[in-house]
């Protein structure tokens, strides 16, 4: 199980980063969303792996698995769903304001100017 | 126990949700309660740091467990300075913003400002390594927000690269956190100091793979080679007001190695020894000559402003690299200069910036209104930034070359001094285009009539006050940063606050 | 004038330098990034004394092996697929579905619900952004920079993999602090789900920090989409839009309709169990108040925003405010009891009828973490919704597009 868990997690980080390589906004969220995905399983099995044994306690007498990763883990969930959601907004204004989906921002480096939109 | 320990965590952290509950569609009041909030921290911040200067470390256990198993807050010399530095910038950032009008430029700009604040404080007060994890993420988001406040194009395409080079740097902060306890068992600092030094010899290589991702998500925080492409475009297209609240920021990523590598991982340390000691120099070395080439070939000014900013980490953590209480008094009053510097000029830049519409570098442009004031003001910021007498990066610099030893010295001599000259030229240069050419170019044009935000200046001046006032008072100074400096390499203290019943 | 002359070639390549280095390529500052992460992890584990660990394997059945198949095909497919985004954000459905049935299998339960909850929130908010963005990425870098970056994203999967399974094999060389929760959370947090006390509890602080962070995240969320429709040239933009694919003749389905309205209470009644019997068993304030932001979103999904906002006066700003305020007050209370921030407590209570009940104040914490999860993921949603009315989507005021109940002559004169 250990080998199938690990090889899973190498798998995922392998395509997240791929994709956080491309040159589009898209790709790069859904990068980094496998990303999260890979640490969140990382972060789990770093407590080893046990199987059956849920963190309810019931006088088991087998004992139970690590719960602490697993509430680290729920911590994570939950801030990197706040952070995709902000992630994905600010690609969609991006896209919206630009009318492009490019990552890079090769062509703007030469204009040193700060937008000023906004200002009343 | 001291609750007043947790008031730079919870005041933000209850006024910001009041200040959307309450008077989401009035900027006034916004204004007055989201100052006040930020006069009070800074009250606060004040007594702590006079709490922490006359005890030894103090210790809040949250949710009443004990140590390691609850999450605790502690309070020590250094993470009392961290908070005062960050309550008084933040005051004076914040005044600048309604001075000039920023506020009011999109929503929620008070209520991100007090969770940014409430990031910051938690991160600096806490013992415990997920904790911080947590805190990263309540600062960053809120820096989020606050990087893309006005909107625009540009900025939002910045904005989607800052975001997504730190998501990277957060799920590497994770990828750390979950090895450092899978290989000691525990979350705690303290704890984890204890649990590293009597670890068995074969966990070594793993626990060294832990300790030397979380330094780099560290360097992604602090801006140094190769993690500081985030930097530059993040810095010039923020709105000023957020630049200059960024520049401690980074210092957030400097607080964090000083904290993590002296309080767990010490240079003593079997599994780890000088590892990260030879890893932070190397690159504080090229930190610090990217950014004087940075300054002197930046096209505007906010950029320029952006690689100095770089530049000053650099430094920094050439004395922090040193890991030796002498150095580390040297990094101390060097990170406290660098964030006044730093957030003077980004403010400068900013007025520049609003009186143009731009600040380029290249072509000169008319003067503008208040135009002698803002050029003394930029060449303040500029001598203190550059490390030219008489302001404190004269005095920082001195310190960090005097702390010096070992056989890197010549080398750390040579790029200090070289790189200080480039900056100077870089300054200079800039401030003649920006100032002196002006008034060449435009004889006959009418100076724009704009109002001099006098609220927005007077913060300036302050900065600048409290720089003067940093020189001034340098023995002082010095004598309490030394004091800090022997706290943290004297860990007993600290460990023992946190864990009573442990011995070391 | 001859100081700049002399400095000027200096000055120049200065610029040169930085600007190459700078150029706003993000793709190669992440490359670089990742090299140097696995450059700085494999020197510091190659300098280091290893012995591997001593732990026996968990034996493979066929049934999880399946799921690990699953998994892997479907990342596998995202490699060569993700271009077509559609199909992308199907496969990344899939691998998150296969990640919590892992949870499940590997005695994670809360983990697997609050996985499929998050998993069906963020694949909504990709698909509802989706619709303005372009549906599918060009093929933009040579076969070179491809086969690097895959080069590169390889090393970077080995690397991760073969740290978590080194630190899989190996026992904890010391009593890890969880044997601490797992002992005290029935006499000491009163709950019996361990997982549940360390959340609300144990580590109750950093769950306040993670709502603080959702609450953050729907206020950026707001004020982003304020900026954007402000004016300027994302307004321009959105008014001008033309949608860039065939629509569906009926927007609101009827079977939808009615399936999502029978669902709602049902849905709010799961989620006040799931919120209960949180403490004790797997579930809780988050999972509860994503389940019913869940429900509330498919309402709008299904009968339309018009007639969704209509019927709700929540305002999710209010929402996020008193779930942060009643958190951090529910922390503030325990200083009363002369006791730490966020010191819970519990006692046993006895009602005619009802077996005898436990209350605890984390449950009052927890109710600050449900109102900010619906706030957030609301008001994230609402977002969305404000900048398709902008592009031009009209609101219908009714649900459907026939009226049953309505006599055909009125509908005549419509």
């Amino acid at each position: 199980m250990e080998f199938l868990v690990a090889s899973a997690v190498g798998m995922m980080t392998a395509c997240g980063i791929y994709l956080i390589l491309r040159k589009r906004t898209f790709p790069v969220i859904v990068g980094l969303a496998m990303l999260t995905y890979a640490v969140n399983v990382f972060i789990f099995a770093s407590g080893r792996l046990t199987i059956g044994l849920p963190p309810i306690i019931t006088h088991n007498p087998e004992g139970y698995t690590d719960p602490l990763t697993q509430a680290l883990v729920l911590t994570a969930i939950v801030i990197s769903f706040g952070m995709t959601a902000v992630i994905v907004m600010m690609a969609l204004g991006s896209f919206l304001e630009t009318g492009d989906d490019n990552i890079g921002m090769e062509e703007d480096r030469e204009t040193p100017a700060k937008p000023q939109e906004g200002a009343e | 126990m001291n609750h007043w320990i947790i008031a730079p965590v919870i005041l933000p952290a209850l006024l910001a949700p009041f200040i959307v509950l309450v008077m989401r569609h009035d900027l006034t009041l916004q204004r007055i309660f989201s100052t006040i909030g930020t006069a009070v921290l800074a009250a606060i911040s004040l007594v702590l740091l006079y709490t922490a200067s006359t005890n030894p470390p103090e210790v809040y256990f949250l949710g009443n467990w004990p140590a390691p198993f609850g999450i605790v807050l502690v309070l020590d010399r250094l993470s009392a300075m961290m908070i005062a530095l960050t309550a008084v910038l933040a005051l004076m950032v914040q005044l600048y913003a309604v001075g000039s009008n920023w506020d009011a430029r999109g929503n929620h700009f008070h209520a991100l400002f007090q969770f940014q604040l409430m990031g910051l404080c938690g991160a600096f007060l806490t013992g415990d390594a997920f904790n911080l994890f947590v805190f990263f993420e309540v600062l960053l988001i809120a820096s989020y927000g606050l990087m893309i406040h006005g909107g625009g194009a540009k900025r939002l395409k910045a904005g989607v690269q800052y975001v997504a080079y730190n998501l990277v740097g957060s799920t590497l902060f994770l990828f750390a956190l979950a090895t450092l306890y899978a290989v000691t068992g525990t979350l705690n600092m303290a704890d984890m100091a204890l649990k590293v030094a009597e670890l068995p010899a074969g966990d070594a290589a793993l626990l060294r793979v832990g300790a030397v991702l979380l330094l780099l998500v560290f360097a992604v925080k602090a801006a140094l080679v190769p993690l500081q492409f985030w930097l530059p475009a993040t810095y010039s297209f923020a709105p000023g007001v957020v630049a200059a609240l960024f520049a401690v920021m980074t210092k957030v990523g400097a607080y964090a190695v000083i904290r993590v590598f002296t309080l767990i991982f010490p240079p003593e340390t079997a599994a780890t020894g000088m590892l990260f000691a030879y890893i932070l120099l190397v690159s504080a070395l090229i930190t610090l000559a990217l950014g004087a080439i940075g300054v002197l070939g930046a096209t505007g000014m906010a950029r320029l402003v952006a690689f100095a900013a770089i530049g000053s980490m650099g430094t920094l953590f050439i004395a922090v690299a040193q890991f030796t209480p002498l150095a580390m008094t040297a990094a101390l009053y060097y990170l406290l200069h660098s964030t006044l510097a730093t957030a003077i000029l980004f403010l400068v830049a900013d007025l520049v910036q609003d009186r143009r519409g731009n600040d380029s570098l290249r072509i000169a442009l008319p003067p503008m209104a208040q135009h002698g004031l803002l050029a003394a003001l930029f060449f303040g910021g500029a001598i203190a930034m550059a490390g030219m007498p008489p302001l404190s990066g004269f005095v920082g610099k001195l310190l960090v070359l005097d702390a010096t030893r070992g056989d890197a010295m010549p080398l750390i001599w040579t790029t200090i001094l070289v790189t200080s000259l480039i900056t100077i030229i870089g300054f200079s240069r800039a401030g003649s285009q920006v100032f002196w050419k002006a008034h060449a170019t435009a004889t006959s044009q009418d100076r724009p009539e704009t109002k001099p935000e006098a609220l927005a200046f007077a913060m300036i001046f302050a900065l600048l006050a409290a720089l003067v006032a940093l020189t001034v008072m340098a023995g002082p100074v010095t004598d309490w940063l030394a004091d800090t400096s022997a706290e943290l390499f004297d860990r007993t203290a600290y460990i023992n606050a946190v864990l009573p019943t442990a011995k070391e | 004038m001859i100081f700049d002359a002399i400095l000027e070639p200096f000055a120049h390549a200065a610029r040169v330098i930085t600007d190459r280095l700078h150029n706003g390529s993000m793709a190669r500052y992440l490359a670089i990034a990742t090299l140097t992460i696995l450059a700085a992890g494999y020197f510091a584990y190659g300098t280091g004394t290893h012995s591997p660990g001593t732990r026996t394997l968990t034996p493979i059945e066929p049934v999880p092996a399946v799921g690990w198949l699953l998994l892997v095909g479907s990342t596998a497919a995202l490699f060569a697929y993700h271009r077509n985004r559609l199909l992308a954000l199907v496969l990344v459905g899939v691998i998150g579905l296969m990640v919590s049935v892992g949870f499940v299998y590997l005695s994670a339960p809360d983990l697997a619900l609050t996985q499929i909850s998050v998993e069906v929130a963020t694949v909504i908010l990709l698909l509802l952004a989706l619709n303005f963005l372009p549906k599918q990425s060009p093929v933009e870098s040579s076969t070179g920079r491809r086969t690097r970056d895959g080069l590169i994203a390889a090393a970077a999967g080995i690397g991760i993999g073969a740290l978590i399974y080194a630190l899989m094999m190996r026992d904890f060389a010391f009593s890890p602090i969880s044997e601490f929760h797992l002992a005290n959370s029935k006499p000491g947090g009163g709950g019996t789900n361990v997982v549940n006390v360390i959340l609300v509890d144990f580590r109750g602080y950093d769950t306040f920090g993670e709502i603080i962070v959702l609450g953050i995240a729907g206020l950026v969320i707001y004020a982003l989409v304020e900026a954007l429709l402000r004016g300027g040239p994302a307004n321009d933009r959105l008014l001008a839009w033309v949608p860039d694919q065939k629509r569906a003749g009926d927007r609101h389905p009827l079977m939808l309709v009615v399936a999502t309205r029978m669902i709602l209470p049902i849905a709010i009644m799961v989620g006040a169990y799931i919120f209960l019997r949180g403490h004790n068993e797997p579930g809780g304030g988050f999972i509860a108040g994503l389940v019913v932001a869940i429900a509330t979103v498919m309402q709008y999904m299904a009968s339309g925003f018009g007639w969704a906002a209509a019927r709700q006066r929540i305002d999710y700003h209010a929402l996020i405010g008193w779930g942060v305020t009643i958190a951090g007050l529910c922390g503030v209370g325990s200083w009363f009891a002369s006791r730490p921030f966020l010191s819970s407590n519990f006692g046993y209570f006895k009602l005619p009828f009802i077996e005898k009940f436990e209350l605890a104040t984390a449950a009052i914490f927890d109710v600050g973490v449900f109102l900010t999860v619906v706030g957030a993921v609301m008001l994230a949603l609402a977002s969305i919704s404000r900048i398709a009315i902008r592009a031009g989507e009209t609101v219908n005021a009714e649900p459907f597009d026939i009226q049953p109940d309505e006599v055909p002559a009125s509908k005549g004169a419509r």
